[in-house]
């Protein structure tokens, strides 16, 4: 190795250096220390919310298992004491319903809907058979279901007075509708 | 002051169109060459979360990251604290570094020259005039009371900052080209152009200085 090479091996082993390695250090790892505290923040963050998705699952579990225990007492205790909690008909049974409804009302019982209210008298039904009405049988399956379901309604069409049953009534009892079916 | 001489024999080696003089390449320059295996254990531990054995490696490398960054960058308190954000930086992203695609240095070198240039491409934005326009409107008598070392620093300043970056990693830190790929992701024809050009140029501003 001739001078001028071994001069420039030293002066390479001499390229610019830090002054204090240590000072360095220190600050790099202070800065990881601060660093790694504050990303312990979203972590918190993300186990806070977790939490309260767990709470507010909570929350509406436990509504909704009170609120349907509740209704399934209600129901229970109906049934035993002969009080009916009507359960809601669905589309088709209100379908059916509309549909009975209208055919008689087409069958000349124009009478048979009074607004909010259905009113089945056995002059009705009398004249319906009279005319030989193929509506017959289906009355005959409604005073069926009505003599079951509703006693008293179906004791008053046959003291002459009539049966009468709320449009709301047919929509949501869902008997009479299997009972037609 | 010892950067300085070192700045100017490698000019001078630039000037004779000798940038690895015959025989330099026996020279046992360890200066990133080989990883002992302390240190790839430092690296492991410190890829496990191990912060002290990060801080050995601070230790250790922080001279290699710091030649590289100042000889960009020419501000000491700067160069520190792009010492300082290269291993934060180099902290967070541990774990990615694989032992089989390359040297720590180089890694770390990635990184920092990244950083150097971001620092730089600020400091241009808040620089109203050039450098260069400084040096042209001195005499070269006016300089000669300067040091040269100064002076070579400032004429490194003219370049751009590909031409600086390709310069300092290849003639001033000698690394090899395959280096300079994998830090700078330039092509090799790239860097041998820019190469060429920032030779050139400080040749010619060191050529006038000298012949002063």
């Amino acid at each position: 190795m001739d001078t001028r090479n071994k001069e420039l091996y030293q002066l390479k082993q001499n390229s610019p250096r830090l002054q204090n390695k240590a000072k360095i250090r220190d600050r790099v790892l202070a800065q990881i220390e601060l660093e790694d505290s504050a990303r312990m923040h979203p972590k918190q963050l993300l186990v806070r919310i977790a939490a309260s998705v767990f709470i507010a699952l909570s929350v509406a579990s436990y509504a909704w298992l009170e609120t349907n225990t509740q209704y399934k007492r209600i129901e229970t205790l109906a049934s035993i004491s002969n009080n009916y909690v009507p359960v809601e008909a669905d589309m088709q049974c209100q379908y059916t319903m509309k549909s009975l409804i209208t055919m008689l009302d087409q069958a000349g019982l124009e009478h048979i809907l009074d607004g909010n209210t259905v009113r089945l008298t056995r002059f009705d039904f009398e004249y319906l058979k009279s005319n030989n009405s193929p509506l017959v049988d289906e009355v005959e399956q409604f005073l069926e279901a009505l003599e079951k379901l509703h006693p008293q309604q179906y004791q008053s069409y046959l003291h002459g007075e009539g049966a009468f049953l709320t449009v709301w009534q047919l929509r949501s009892d869902q008997r009479i509708c299997q009972w037609l079916n | 002051m010892w950067y300085v001489y070192f700045e100017i024999i490698a000019i001078n080696n630039l000037l004779n169109f000798s940038f690895r003089p015959e025989g330099f390449a026996c020279v046992p320059y360890t200066k990133s060459e080989i990883m002992t295996e302390a240190e790839r254990a430092l690296i492991r531990n410190s890829q496990n979360g191990d912060k002290g054995a990060f801080g050995e490696l601070v230790v250790r490398f922080g001279d290699y990251v710091f030649s590289v960054v100042f000889r960009l960058v020419n501000e000491e308190h700067a160069s520190e604290d792009i010492v300082q954000e290269t291993f934060i930086k180099a902290w967070q992203k541990i774990k990615r570094y694989k032992f089989e695609k390359g040297k720590f240095t180089t890694w770390l070198y990635v990184i920092a020259s990244r950083l150097a240039l971001d620092y730089l491409r600020g400091r241009k934005k808040n620089v109203s005039i050039g450098v260069e326009s400084d040096i042209g409107s001195e005499s070269v008598s006016e300089l000669e009371t300067k040091e040269l070392g100064a002076y070579i620093r400032k004429v490194c300043d003219q370049l751009s900052l590909t031409q600086k970056l390709v310069f300092v990693l290849r003639d001033l830190e000698e690394l090899s080209v395959d280096e300079v790929v994998k830090i700078t992701g330039f092509s090799e024809k790239k860097i041998k152009d820019n190469l060429y050009v920032a030779r050139q140029r400080v040749r010619v501003r060191i050529n006038a200085f000298l012949n002063s």
